[in-house]
């Protein structure tokens, strides 16, 4: 399974926030997106996960016996052709338990996902202690566990998280990669995650993605990108 | 669970006793019957702003199409044409409220309410313009057939409908719309088709009960449906507790209780009935802390 972007656009009023972006997501490769705050990456993702109509440019989704044109289409229609996501901002039915919150997705994604698979999952992400817990109470690392959980019980085949490790200390960093590599391992997952911090992204990512102003600056290996002297122009000003 | 069903049983059975000792005296069982069916016209309401949280101003000219709808038909047909305008209603208030429920529900909030409430204001305009209407007078002779036992059984069976629904999947769906509606997205969950269809649904619901109300007073006008209508419904559901099916029906009955007994009072029934209405809703948001729970979902 591939998805495959091509020139995307979108604009706020006068504000281009993507501005004729190819992307492409295959099932296996972690992939991570970088770049200064206002970038567009959000706004990306957004795009490529339906919760924005692009103003231009398609959204294809190769799925090994055919091609799913995506471009124009709701959200529920990436969620089940397999595209799921976290937020920037973690949204969580807060009330509810993790448990019933992972419930919702697989069931909303029309259960392509096991309930054992669903129950394993919370042991990869270190959350089976908190399966009936209501998803509220918990801290800040573990709600953010709790959506990528969500989003893989839903049965996603291509996962977009949107800085899964923002406000997380060095440890629990280190462990979320851990986890993360270990899940994209074991179902064939395709990752691709905003995220600012260039070590985290290098242990984790086969390629990079830098954007800046709304257009992607370089893509490549992280050592080659992160290297990049407009790349480092673009996020430190050097 | 077998509470809850002794409960329910309870209610059934306390609605239809009712219904039999109102239904000798005329006065009982019409005052029996308005509340009866204000409560299955708020349950109606509570389907789709107790659920998916999408505000509505138009339910009162949902209940009025009903009653049209069957008016009209018993007029000509008789009891027989009764039950088809019931029938008719429900459709025609569905297709409605689906049609416009297409273009609108994709509004949040404040822009939601002023689209229902033209919503709502056309169809007044309509009711006033029916042919066989009656215009602004509105329609009598209707032949009244449905007395309070018809009414106990609808209301019975649309707050089983109602718990039904709110239990099933679909209904669990909904409800995660109307707590976090792009969450419901992230889960896959098809937020614009249900809420739609939950708007229809409720929409045919209070129009059966509109339908029963025709039935039963034998005469109705475009005045009975207008704003204020819509403004008791939602005021009921408000103060009763979106989503909780019994407490919006219990407090719809409340309300149309209030326009009874302020009703010898003229024209200063409708400021004592304000200042009750105002009253009860701050007695409501002050038990509950603050709020009305989902009414505004955030976007
Ligand atoms: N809903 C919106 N309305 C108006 N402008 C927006 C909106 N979302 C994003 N923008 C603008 O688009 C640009 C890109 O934002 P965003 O995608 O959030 O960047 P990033 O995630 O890379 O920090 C910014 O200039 C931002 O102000
Ligand atoms: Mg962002």
């Amino acid at each position: 399974m591939e998805l495959v972007a091509k020139g995307l656009y979108r604009r706020f009023g006068g504000v281009r926030a993507v501005d004729g972006v190819d992307v492409t997501l295959r099932e296996g490769e972690t992939v991570g997106l970088c770049g200064p705050n206002g970038a567009g990456k959000t706004t990306l993702f957004d795009l490529l996960t339906g919760f924005a109509r692009p103003d231009g440019g398609h959204i294809r989704l190769d799925t090994g016996h055919g091609w799913l044109e995506l471009t124009g289409k709701p959200p529920y229609r990436f969620a089940r052709a397999g595209i799921l996501r976290s937020f920037q901002q973690i949204r969580l039915y807060g009330d509810r338990t993790v448990a019933e919150n992972l419930e919702l997705a697989r069931m909303g994604c029309r259960q392509r996902c096991l309930r054992e698979d669903a129950e394993g999952l919370l042991y990869e992400l270190g959350l089976a202690d908190v399966a009936e817990r209501p998803a509220g109470e918990l801290a800040y690392g573990p709600r953010r566990r709790v959506e990528i959980a969500r989003a893989i019980a839903g049965g996603a085949r291509l996962l977009f998280l949107d800085e899964p490790a923002a406000g997380m200390g060095r440890e629990e960093t280190a462990e979320l990669a851990g986890q993360l590599t270990a899940c994209q391992a074991r179902r064939g997952l395709g990752i691709l995650l905003i995220e600012h911090d260039f070590d985290f992204l290098a242990s984790i990512c086969d390629r990079v993605y830098c954007m800046a102003e709304g257009k992607i600056l370089r893509e490549g290996p992280p050592a080659r990108v992160f290297g990049d002297r407009a790349v480092r122009a673009a996020l430190f000003g050097e | 669970m077998s509470g809850r069903r002794m409960l329910g049983v309870g209610l059934a059975a306390a609605l239809c006793l009712g219904a039999v000792w109102t239904a000798g005296d005329r006065y009982a069982a019409g005052v029996f019957c308005r509340l009866t069916l204000a409560a299955a016209a708020a349950v109606g309401l509570d389907l789709t702003l107790g659920l998916t949280g999408q505000i509505s101003l138009c339910h009162g000219a949902f209940m009025g199409l009903g009653a049209y709808a069957a008016g009209i038909f018993a007029v000509r047909y008789g009891p027989a044409g009764l039950c088809m305008g019931l029938l008719c209603g429900m459709g025609l208030a569905a297709l409605t409220a689906g049609g416009t429920g297409w273009f609108v529900l994709s509004l949040h909030g404040d822009y939601l309410a002023v689209a229902t409430l033209g919503l709502g204001e056309v169809l007044r305009v309509v009711f006033e313009n029916l042919p066989a209407g009656g215009g602004v007078r509105g329609l009598t002779g209707i032949p009244r057939t449905t007395g309070p036992l018809f009414c106990a059984l609808l209301l019975v069976g649309v707050l089983l409908l109602a718990f039904r629904l709110k239990r099933s999947r679909w209904g669990r769906f909904a409800a995660a719309i109307g707590a976090d509606e792009r969450a419901a997205l992230a889960c896959g969950i098809p937020a614009h088709p249900v809420k739609v269809a939950a708007f229809a649904l409720s929409a045919a619901v209070t129009a059966l009960a509109g339908g029963l109300w025709a039935g039963m007073i034998g005469f109705i006008a475009p005045s009975d449906f207008a704003f204020t209508r819509s403004i008791d419904l939602l005021a009921a559901v408000v103060a009763g507790g979106p989503g909780h099916i019994l407490g919006p029906a219990l407090a719809a009955a409340g309300i149309e209780g209030l326009h009874i007994l302020f009703q010898p009072l003229g024209r200063w029934q409708m400021l004592l009935y304000g200042v009750a209405l105002v009253l009860l809703l701050r007695f409501r948001a002050g038990r509950r802390g603050h709020g009305v729970g989902r009414a505004h979902p955030q976007k």
